[in-house]
């Protein structure tokens, strides 16, 4: 095996020097004449193009070279093997190495059939053995037949292939290290395919329709500002010559509820949000996020609006897979089959009665304040207490929205959020949703879900606070907390936000509002388990290492 | 001991906050005394007012909120809807509406009614923003409702309201500005002073959704303060139509975009906004700092050498509609962020770029506005300079060398010199002669680049300028033909550069060698200059295609398809320098 590598890259080295003697050779441009004067006679095709045309059809050809039609194809060479010293064939693709047939063909170069000046003939065996994996080349010939058994369709090239770029790196025969994939996805791409690129353009694009086709309007609000808000998370913090302190933006949220309070009535927002926070398998510095907000809106309404897209986005998929033939991830067909047994809708799970049902108590008792920690504690069954907060005497040292987080990680998520089957889980306390209005028959929840699909989130939704002073309590009141807490809860920014609460008072309507997580979609429904393997070129980690 | 004073301190700061009763808003106790003297004097000045000139009981109701400036305004109704917010009677911020019909469509669909016709069992409920309000009499109202960018008549009848005692009540609500929903019936008013009539919703239930506690600004006088409308963007498109149809053509443009690229086959992506270097184009970058990883980030200035790692990677044609972040002057036409579209065609070259930017823009403008022609004023201290943009097919090609020769009257260096101390001396002297300054370094890129800017200033209609020599180009292909010049075009259109393309460098030893030209630049002084990228040349190694690559700034395109002469007009929330007042407001209200 070593001297197998060694003479791949003794040979590499020895073609590269010839490459270096004549670069205008091997990278000539599309625009050269002398390309053009040898081309002139050809009609230009692609590989599919060709496919579709005599693969389909294979009457179109009678079974039969056809010598006077005259194609040109560019590619890229996948194998190239030689029968002989006089016969080379060569397997060419493009673009998507993921998809089949469509987008790879045989070539046939004979010694026999090729034409041109007699130097072509002369040199046609040391310019074949020229040819590598991974080379650029045009070729020209015509659609025909190989002579073996099995008669497969090829163009039978008339003509020396025509070098357009070359490889100077060899390919690896294979790539499944996992450190190295990451290092370098050019190579991942080329030989494992991008099916995963595929995928999420086709994830966004759907989206986009769906929300076109409602007459959303799609909109960029500011990634740089003097500050940053609308989520809980901390920002990265840049500056430039005209502005000392500025941010990147941790979600657009109240950007675009600015422009419902325009008058907007529908707008959207598909974009980069930045957090300043640990990386891991989920995780990433710089993220792609889908928000909406849409006027006149009441939480039951953007559960079903939730539920069409979950619909249109699957069903639409399903055929894009077919169309493709591109492999159907597992863990799409088993939230294909979930939703559409279950008439497309989501399992319903209500925050507190169910924590009521878990613990054995009554959270929801009116003589309770759960923005209260203390009196949350001495709620709780003792067990429970004990295990999970167990420095409870202390109780300077938590708040209740950390309290209400643990247990809503502990008794819903993990117990009634596991399946295959969407899980909405609605009304979370106010004190957990600064941003969200509250209940109208209980003061502490909000009108508030977040849809959960086999224990991990995927959307956060809820019907917009619209109120300028309830707004600004809520905002006073997360400061407090913070404070409070000496700065260890994960709270909205301590920076209070009076801009936007005195752009409220100009009128907002109630409107419901939608964020979704797209990376962590691509991942579901492409059955990933790491957030890099669905970003183009992976963490931060990995876009620094390339 | 230290926790519990953390509690104390703070359970103190929020006790220094009192609530100011009348708005509802936490105010520091020198703030609510100075408001309560305020209102105590305003409350002296009335009582005199009041005893001075006692007036007989007059006959015509009293409006609470006649003749009140803003801030008076804003306290009063603030008053006003925290007494609803504790009666609800009615409840002035309730949870939901239901719309039968949107407002576009309500127009749309009843538009045939003739003058005075009315149906009374064509039962519609709408919602939107009161705009005007006017009263014949106290047994009829009109209102204005703005809503999905229409205009929405209400004509509300004591004999149609639901219930006849609260009418008066209900009306004297509603104020401009309020979010309103209504039910009633449809039909077409008939005006006695003549007229067409209007499309009206005849009222039978009006129900506030949203108070507007702020006066709005009244419509005969406008909103058209610049820096005002930047910063409250929202009364801006709330006001203003122009700036409402701005954003709705900035959407048109990117979707046709998206469309004209998808129906080719593109593929589109997403690439990294950080990374540990800026390259791709010449600009200096923005820098933060990763918290966990400990270490500098610089923000994109272009996704250029990621997207054609993907072309390496065997995906033949992709592109991006991203934004990009450059730290330099904020003036007309630049922002610290902005948004382009890159696109690359793999087996592609300068000549299809052509046609596909000739195709794509000119039936874009055509599908957007109705026209190949649009009409643009540059200059906003001269509103009567008018430029008529013709984008009809085909547009002229400028070789930039050529041109140059005939604009200055002489003869260039070839190709293959143009990077040479003999040709830096030639171009100093065409400065001297023409009385051009160009900011050092005077490096020969930069001179020829100033040079060229002289030739820009005439590309009125759009104009494809090639020939570009290869130094000023570090990733673009050289030319067969004449060696020193590379393969790339620009589109100029009013003077300004829309569009930027290139047959890409795929050679990754040529491409090595430039980056340390550019490198060496840097060091001559030149901060836009590019580093050496190993990760981008390392890609070049396993093979890039012949490849076109092209790119666009989207901001730019809508400035000219809105008619805006600055980049601010066509960003909703352009980048601003923090508002001192507020900030003053700020820190009073925490103190």
């Amino acid at each position: 095996l070593a001297h197998a590598v060694d003479t791949s890259k003794m040979e590499a080295t020895r073609r590269n020097g010839q490459i270096v003697k004549d670069l205008g050779r091997y990278y000539p441009s599309m625009s050269e004449s002398a390309l053009h004067d040898l081309c002139q006679e050809y009609k230009e095709v692609t590989i599919a193009d060709f496919n579709e045309r005599f693969l389909g059809n294979p009457a179109t050809l009678h079974h039969e070279d056809n010598p006077n039609l005259l194609l040109s194809i560019n590619g890229r060479i996948k194998s190239i093997r030689f029968s002989g010293q006089k016969i080379v064939f060569i397997d060419l693709y493009n673009g998507s190495s993921g998809l089949k047939n469509d987008t790879q063909l045989q070539l046939i170069v004979n010694y026999n059939k090729i034409g041109g000046s007699s130097e072509d003939k002369a040199n046609f065996s040391e310019y074949m053995n020229f040819l590598k994996k991974g080379d650029y080349i045009k070729a020209l010939g015509y659609p025909g037949f190989s002579q073996s058994r099995v008669k497969m369709l090829s163009l039978i090239c008339n003509k020396l292939p025509i070098v357009l770029s070359v490889s100077q790196l060899p390919l690896p025969s294979r790539l499944n290290d996992e450190t190295k994939i990451k290092s370098n996805r050019v190579v991942d791409y080329q030989l494992n395919g991008t099916q995963t690129l595929l995928v999420r353009a086709r994830i966004i694009k759907l989206l986009r329709k769906f929300l076109d086709d409602r007459n959303f309007v799609e909109v960029e609000t500011p990634i740089l500002s003097s500050k940053s808000n609308g989520a809980m998370a901390k920002p990265f913090i840049t500056s430039s010559k005209d502005f000392d302190h500025l941010e990147l933006r941790i979600a657009p949220e109240l950007w675009l509820k600015r422009l419902i309070i325009s008058g907007l009535q529908k707008v959207y927002e598909i974009g980069k949000v930045f957090r300043n926070e640990g990386i891991d398998s989920t995780h990433n510095a710089e993220f792609s996020t889908l928000e909406f907000y849409e006027t006149y809106m009441s939480m039951d309404d953007i559960v079903t609006r939730t539920e069409d897209l979950f619909k249109f986005l699957i069903t639409n998929l399903q055929k894009f897979f077919q169309d493709t033939r591109l492999p159907v991830p597992k863990t799409f067909s088993e939230l294909h089959l979930a939703l559409s047994e279950n008439n497309w809708k989501f399992r319903k799970v209500e925050f507190l009665p169910t924590l009521n049902k878990e613990l054995g108590i009554d959270l929801m008792n009116s003589g309770l304040d759960i923005n209260k920690p203390s009196e949350l504690l001495k709620a709780l069954p003792k067990d429970i207490a004990k295990k999970y907060f167990p420095s409870a005497d202390n109780t300077g040292q938590l708040s209740s929205l950390q309290i209400l987080n643990k247990l809503s990680d502990v008794f819903l998520e993990q117990r009634h959020c596991q399946s295959t089957l969407p899980t909405v889980i609605y009304h979370q306390p106010a004190i957990l949703s600064p941003l969200a209005k509250t209940d109208p028959q209980n003061k502490q929840v909000t009108k508030r879900f977040e849809v959960f699909i086999k224990g991990k989130e995927y959307i956060n939704a809820y019907e917009e606070e619209n109120c300028p002073q309830l707004q600004l309590q809520k905002f006073l009141q997360q400061k407090q907390i913070n404070e409070l807490t000496g700065n260890k809860t994960e709270t909205l920014s301590p920076v209070i936000d009076y801009q936007y609460v005195e752009t409220m008072k100009y009128g907002m309507p109630p409107v419901g509002g939608f964020g979704l997580g797209i990376d962590r979609l691509c991942m579901l429904f492409c059955d990933k388990k790491r957030i890099e393997e669905v970003l183009p070129f992976g963490c931060v980690d990995d876009v620094n290492r390339q | 001991m230290s926790q519990q004073d953390n509690v104390k301190a703070a359970a103190e700061g929020v006790a220094n906050l009192h609530l100011d009763e009348a708005t509802g808003e936490m105010v520091s106790k020198s703030e609510l005394k100075k408001r309560i003297k305020q209102r105590q004097v305003e409350a002296k000045k009335a009582a005199k007012k009041a005893a001075a000139q006692p007036k007989p009981a007059s006959k015509k109701k009293t409006d609470l909120f006649a003749d009140l400036d803003p801030s008076q305004y804003f306290e009063t109704r603030s008053r006003q809807i925290q007494e609803l917010r504790k009666t609800h009677e009615p409840n002035p911020y309730p949870h939901k509406f239901h719309v039968s019909i949107s407002n576009p469509e309500f127009l749309a669909k009843y538009a045939h009614l003739k003058k005075g016709e009315t149906l009374p069992e064509e039962k519609v409920s709408i919602a939107g923003r009161i705009h005007a309000k006017r009263e014949s009499g106290s047994k009829l109202k009109f209102y204005v409702l703005h809503g999905d960018g229409v205009e929405v008549q209400l004509m509300s009848q004591l004999q149609d309201y639901c219930d006849p005692d609260s009418y008066e009540k209900d009306h004297d609500l509603l104020k401009r500005g309020d979010i309103v929903g209504v039910e009633g019936y449809v039909g077409r008013t008939q005006p006695k002073k003549g007229g067409e009539g209007e499309v009206s919703v005849f009222v039978s239930r009006v129900q506030l959704l949203t108070p507007c506690l702020h006066m709005l600004p009244a419509d005969h006088f406008g909103f058209k303060d610049q820096e005002t409308r930047y910063r409250k963007r929202y009364l801006d498109l709330i006001m203003n139509k122009d700036a409402r149809n701005r954003f709705i053509t900035r959407s048109e443009i990117i979707r046709y975009i998206r469309r004209f690229l998808d129906q080719r086959k593109f593929i589109e992506v997403e690439t990294p906004m950080m990374n540990v270097i800026a390259g791709g184009a010449t600009a200096k970058p923005f820098i933060t700092h990763h918290n966990d990883l400990d270490m500098d980030m610089y923000m994109r200035i272009a996704p250029e050498l990621f997207l054609k790692q993907l072309v390496v990677g065997g995906l033949d044609r992709v592109y991006e509609i991203g934004r990009q972040f450059r730290n330099e002057g904020i003036d007309m036409t630049h922002n610290p962020e902005f948004t382009t579209c890159e696109f690359y065609q793999a087996y592609a070259d300068v000549y299809d770029l052509m046609d596909m930017t000739e195709l794509m823009f000119s039936e874009m403008v055509k599908e957007i506005t109705g026209s190949y022609i649009i009409k643009y004023h540059p200059d906003p201290a001269d509103p009567a300079k008018e430029l008529e943009l013709n984008f009809s097919r085909p547009w002229k090609r400028i070789n930039m060398i050529e041109e140059l020769e005939k604009v200055f009257n002489v003869k260039f260096p070839s190709g293959d010199q143009l990077h040479t101390a003999e040709t830096g001396e030639f171009l100093k002297k065409i400065l001297v002669d023409n009385k051009l300054e160009c900011p050092p370094p005077l490096t020969n890129a930069r001179m020829l680049d100033k040079l060229v800017g002289e030739l820009e200033d005439t590309c009125i209609n759009p104009t494809f300028i090639f020939g570009h020599p290869q130094m000023m180009s570090p990733l673009a292909k050289y030319s067969r033909d004449q060696p020193g010049l590379c393969e790339r075009f620009e589109v100029f259109v009013a003077t300004k550069e829309i569009c930027n393309a290139y047959t890409e460098l795929n050679d990754p030893f040529d491409q090595r060698a430039r980056f340390e030209e550019q490198a060496r630049q840097k060091d001559q002084g030149d901060d836009e200059a590019q580093l050496v990228d190993e990760t981008f040349c390392n890609a070049l190694e396993y093979g890039l295609p012949p490849t076109g690559g092209w790119g666009c700034g989207i901001d730019r395109l809508a400035m000219f398809l809105t008619d805006s002469n600055t980049i601010r007009e066509v960003l909703l929330f352009p980048t601003l320098k923090p508002d001192v007042l507020r900030e003053e407001v700020k820190k009073e209200e925490e103190n």
